[in-house]
């Protein structure tokens, strides 16, 4: 990624967000997140388990995000896999991506007093760590990350095309539980990566 | 001392080496031709003797290899020693090749009926064990056993011509294994018709399950569970599901959490295991209900998978982890096809549990190369302390071994296709699963026999398809372990306590791992191309080399001298990668076995009798400069009385040492080796 001027970072409580002022106008459309295309709000009745880091949070709230991003770069891995990162979060990969170069993530996130996921995505930073299994990916791994972000000069998206993804979104989810946002997943799977049709068919299984 | 090479006398005198022989051959026997009149007073079975009669001619000393599965469409050969059996000398004898018999069966029915119409007339006429050798069936016997492995035959010589086994004869069989097994192409679908379901219990519980179509008749069916690897997917394993199924398997592709690491992955195998059985009510409308043996479980899993289900196995063994409807115990075989090593030593171990590893040489994401400890299969094989076994083939890739849409994550030359892949991995499959289900006997020759002597009939055999297997049954087998060169320190010393002495060149004795990540060739890694143990590993052996006549002995401590009870002889060998000696000729590696006995007799075995010997290093670039891949490491097993035929003379309950031999005069010329594991095993 290219270098970037006068970066200042401050931490939100719980799910933490990023506010960053930058003189930056965008974030480096050449790197290996290209675009940011998707993002939905959500809430679930019943949490789930964020495994994809160390503490394993409970997950009430969140966004889901298709990024366009590096086909090649997404190919998957047996072995250690750049880390995808969302604010201080990391994110739950979905799909391969490598064909389609679309990923469907999950990104966790604290919510507000109506439940509401509070991370800022205008604010959040989006970029590939260093390769890690997401399981060992713990509260201090996550700011050495950061700072090797910010060194690098990431940036987050302009906050309009943060604003067109959240409105091709729509409104907020609000499901019962993760089989449910798994329906939701295998949807934008076939609107983004439809080559993807055994996992598709996996997450739409719903019966015994 | 009188030296027996090739089945000749090198040296000494031959008069008196067979007069040896010829006591040892009756003792061998442990009965004397001509108990035939004990026969009508006799329950059927007493004064009968019994012998290996069954296999097939090899073109070098011992000139016959006795074993127990036979290709279907191969011939059959039966052969006699006359210097371990004397008393056949100029005998006639009825050969039949009947329907296996247990003893009991044979005590209540004697009479002999040959499943070829009619017994052949045979007469031992030979002066050794090839003129001795005859054909007994040109490949027309059957090996199709339904979802069975293996039609049992016993061979009978019925010396007093009367149709009956009774005293005095001679029978390959006569218990419970048979005397040999005509096995059908295994990579071929078995009788059954297959049903699978695709269900789910919610997130990361979403199986297919593949099960015969006509379960309800049917009892209780082993289970195989399949978790897949990171960014593949439950539904790419149908190759796998639907041909165990045919055979009467029940098999559980599950969805499998490998995006976060390997114990996320290990955590949706336990939990999918756990599902399937407490739903199996419910699942495909009970279909499966009842039909599931929940004490016979085995867990394949496939590269991140591949070490998922070692790292759940390592969590129910230690305690951490409790499974609801299935214990430690039902676990009964592990497979990893290409398992990475994220976890190490501590976490990624399969203890004592029969293991079995697949592994692909052209593999570009795990990919074995020295300076990606992670990416090196083989650690998880040699932590295995139970029966281990792998099967490793050049030219696959890491996509090979699903039926996915994506490539075959492949890089080197000679790449098979998946096809070709698909056909070796059932092959295998098969009798790997039956052997730990069924306890299926044939299915063993398939787990060490050297590919390029015994594979599934059918299977790829072209100049790309080259297979190397390790079989070791693992420190619980009682088996005689004369070096596993892990204690001492010392070369002069081996881990039985022997003297070893040895004029090989460069011999060093360490860790069976390659330390300066690079496959390039350097005198100051000895070890280079050995994958087998991480940094944090302990496992050991040695590696040598000879460009001229050179000898490797290993003495066996006195009281471990007899040997008479094993059946093998056995060692792993595998040729160093990218050294010049190794470079020399890419061409398997032959050499010499001799066994040496207190009485200054010694037998000597070229181990290219049985196949090709230590086959070259898949020749792959990367990883350094020049062409060749990881130490592939491969198990020679020698029957032991293979040692005895044609009058050697050794005497079996007092082996004083081990002799391997090197160089023009024993074998390849040169080359460069590393060695571990060699023992005597009981079977």
């Amino acid at each position: 990624m290219s270098s970037h001027k006068r970066v200042s970072l401050a931490a939100c409580a719980g799910w933490v967000c990023f506010s960053i002022a930058t003189s930056a106008s965008a974030a480096d459309e050449g790197g290996p997140v290209r675009d940011i295309l998707f993002a939905q709000p959500f809430r679930l009745d019943k949490p789930y388990t964020h495994s994809w880091r160390k503490e394993q949070p409970l997950v009430k709230a969140g966004y889901l995000l298709v990024l366009a991003v590096d086909p090649e770069f997404a190919r998957p891995l047996q072995t250690a896999e750049p880390v995808l990162y969302v604010g201080d979060q990391t994110a739950e990969r979905i799909n391969a991506g490598d064909v389609s170069g679309r990923l469907v993530v999950l990104v966790p996130s604290s919510s507000n007093s109506q439940n509401d996921p509070t991370l800022d995505l205008s604010k959040a930073l989006i970029w590939f760590g260093a390769p890690e299994l997401p399981e060992r990916i713990d509260a201090a791994r996550v700011n050495i990350e950061i700072n090797a972000a910010l060194s690098k000069g990431a940036k987050p998206w302009p906050a309009e095309k943060v604003r067109v993804a959240l409105r091709r979104g729509g409104r907020a989810l609000h499901l019962r539980n993760r089989e449910a946002l798994e329906q939701r997943l295998a949807t934008l799977l076939q609107e983004y990566s439809p080559n993807e049709t055994d996992l598709i068919r996996g997450l739409r299984v719903t019966n015994k | 001392m009188t030296q027996v090479v090739g089945g000749f006398c090198k040296r000494g005198d031959l008069v008196n080496a067979l007069s040896v022989l010829l006591s040892i051959g009756l003792m061998a026997s442990g009965s004397s031709f001509g108990n035939a009149s004990i026969r009508a007073e006799s329950p059927a079975g007493t004064g009968v003797v019994r012998l290996k009669l069954a296999g097939n001619s090899l073109s070098a000393y011992p000139y016959f290899e006795y074993v127990r599965a036979i290709n279907q469409g191969s011939t059959v050969e039966v052969a006699v020693d006359p210097f371990r059996y004397p008393g056949v000398t100029g005998q006639r004898a009825d050969l039949y090749v009947v329907s296996h018999k247990t003893e009991a069966e044979w005590a209540a029915d004697p009479q002999l009926i040959d499943v070829r119409g009619q017994p052949q007339s045979v007469t031992f006429n030979g002066l050794d064990i090839a003129g001795n050798t005859f054909l007994v069936d040109e490949g027309l016997l059957s090996g199709d056993s339904g979802i069975g492995l293996g039609v049992p035959y016993d061979v009978v010589l019925d010396f007093n011509v009367d149709g009956l086994l009774d005293g005095g004869d001679y029978i390959d069989g006569l218990g419970d294994a048979a005397g040999f097994y005509v096995v059908a192409p295994t990579q071929l679908a078995g009788p059954l018709a297959v049903s699978q379901v695709i269900y789910s219990g919610g997130s990361f519980l979403g199986q297919v399950t593949f099960h015969p179509t006509d379960i309800a008749s049917m009892k209780q069916l082993p289970l195989v569970v399949v978790s897949h690897g990171n960014g593949h997917n439950y539904l790419w394993y149908d190759h796998i599901g639907n041909h165990l199924a045919s055979y009467g398997f029940i098999v559980m592709s599950h969805q499998n959490n490998t995006g976060p690491g390997i114990e996320t992955a290990s955590t949706t195998t336990l939990t999918n295991t756990d599902y399937l059985l407490g739903n199996q009510a419910t699942i495909a409308g009970g279909a499966l209900n009842g039909h599931i043996d929940s004490h016979r479980i085995i867990w394949i899993g496939h590269s991140r998978g591949g070490e998922g289900v070692v790292r759940a196995y390592d969590r129910i063994f230690t305690g951490a982890y409790h499974p609801s409807n299935f214990q430690l115990e039902d676990i009964i075989l592990i497979s990893s096809i290409a398992p990475t090593d994220f976890l190490g030593p501590d976490m990624s171990n399969p203890h004592g549990i029969n293991y079995h590893l697949w592994v692909g040489a052209a593999d570009s994401d795990v990919n074995g190369c020295a300076s990606c400890s992670l990416c090196q299969s083989f650690h998880l094989l040699d932590r295995a302390t139970g029966t281990r076994q792998s099967t490793s083939l050049y030219g696959v890739g890491h996509g090979s071994f699903h039926n996915g849409p994506t490539g075959l994550v492949a890089d080197g030359p000679c790449l098979l296709t998946r096809a070709e892949t698909h056909q070796i991995m059932k092959g295998y499959l098969l009798p790997l699963v039956k052997r730990y289900t069924e306890g299926n006997i044939p299915a063993k020759d398939y787990l060490w026999r050297a590919y390029e002597r015994f594979h599934p009939n059918g299977v790829p055999t072209h100049e790309c398809v080259v297979a190397n297997l390790e079989y070791n049954e693992g420190s619980a087998a009682m088996n005689f372990v004369v070096d596993d060169f892990q204690s001492p320190a010392s070369t002069a010393v081996s881990s039985s306590g022997g003297a070893v002495t040895y004029d090989v060149d460069n011999l060093v004795k360490g860790q069976l791992h390659d330390s300066d990540g690079s496959f390039t060739w350097a005198p100051s890694d000895p070890m280079n191309g050995m994958t087998v143990g991480s940094a944090s590993d302990i496992t050991r052996g040695i590696v040598f080399e000879w460009n001229t006549d050179r000898t490797l002995s290993f003495e066996i401590v006195p009281e471990r001298r007899d040997v008479s009870a094993y059946q093998y002889f056995s060692f792993r060998a595998a040729q160093g990668t990218r050294h010049p000696l190794t470079m020399l000729e890419l061409a398997g590696r032959t050499f010499t076995v001799s066994l040496r006995d207190g009485n200054g007799l010694s037998s000597s075995i070229n181990v290219g009798a049985y196949g090709g010997g230590i086959r070259s290093p898949y020749q792959r670039t990367g990883c350094g400069i020049g062409a060749g891949w990881g130490n592939e490491f491969e198990t020679l097993r020698t029957r032991l009385s293979d040692f005895l035929n044609n009058g050697s003379g050794l005497d079996l309950t007092n082996l004083v040492a081990i002799d391997f031999q090197f160089g023009p005069s024993y074998g390849s010329s040169a080359g460069r080796l590393g060695l571990d594991d060699v023992e005597f095993t009981l079977d």
